[in-house]
């Protein structure tokens, strides 16, 4: 699974494309464990960009719980922006809206979660991808 | 229109099944919108199948079949205890966060995503046998259907 990464200010948008399902999880989980976890440097929040998601199974809501859970307890946000039809379908019966902040769009996520995020928007972004 | 195949009870068999779901729509020219929630579907029946019943080396066999806007599929488990997936606890979605557990899900999803779901289990051969159908008809209030089972706990 490719899983994109950009910085805004005290934000980090996580992109991933394709299937999140029993073969992709365990990469989606390697990628979001450090920015999750408390650090020094952890992000005081984290969107994930669900834009080019196209189906996501059990398996991919367990991680997307547990980095719920982790963001919680440290007192940070986490959102989702972008889901597709099939994909909001899921969440919804699985009532993820009570898990994470869904938005339909990243810079009114952004905006939600940080000033400072929302302002480093439009700018020139730091990105890596796995 | 009917396509049947055996998958090997390993997680490294969903690759192939996703592979052969694609290759079955094409081929009967069923609605690929339907696709996302019959993968769905196969894959968290499947994984329960590998996940509970290791002690089976028999295949799982994998049956399509085209019908009227939509596809039936069957999955039949051989050499297994019952368990009945139309009639396993549900996870309580309602709760606040703090107090759910991550998993648990797929059964939860299934139920409530495909038009009709079915199970049946014959002590003779101990074959389990899960039945569902997906189609662009409006879905059915109760979504599920069950005829006989057992007792056990599952994703």
């Amino acid at each position: 699974m490719e899983v994109a990464r950009r910085r805004f200010a005290d934000v980090v948008v996580v992109a991933p494309v394709g299937r999140l399902d029993h073969g992709s999880a365990d990469e989606l989980e390697r990628v979001l464990r450090p920015l999750v976890e408390p650090s020094g440097d952890a992000p005081a929040g984290l969107v994930l960009d669900f834009g080019r998601v196209d189906y996501v199974s059990s398996v991919g809501l367990r991680v997307l719980m547990i980095a719920a859970k982790e963001m919680r307890r440290r007192g940070a946000r986490i959102a989702v922006v972008g889901l597709q039809p099939v994909v909001a379908e899921i969440f919804a019966i699985s009532r993820f809206h009570s898990v994470l902040d869904v938005f339909d769009a990243l810079p009114t996520a952004l905006k939600a979660i940080s000033a400072a995020a929302a302002a480093a928007y439009g700018s020139p972004a730091v990105s890596t991808s796995t | 229109m009917t396509e049947s195949r055996a998958f090997e009870r390993s997680f490294d068999s969903l690759a192939g099944i996703v592979a052969f779901t694609a290759e079955f729509f094409a081929r009967a020219g069923i609605d690929a919108s339907l696709r996302p929630v019959v993968d769905l579907a196969l894959e968290e029946l499947f994984t329960n199948m590998v996940k509970y019943s290791r002690a089976s080396g028999a295949d799982v066999d994998i049956a399509l079949t085209a019908i009227r806007q939509g596809v039936e599929v069957t999955l039949t488990d051989h050499d297994v205890a019952a368990f009945d997936v139309t009639r396993a606890p549900d996870v309580d979605v309602t709760l606040p966060i703090e107090q759910r557990r991550p998993g648990g899900l797929g059964l939860h999803l299934v139920r409530r995503m495909l038009d009709a779901i079915e199970y049946d289990y014959a002590e003779e051969g101990r074959r389990s046998r899960i039945t569902f159908r997906k189609t662009l008809a409006e879905r059915p209030a109760s979504g599920a259907t069950a005829t006989t089972g057992g007792e056990g706990a599952g994703d």
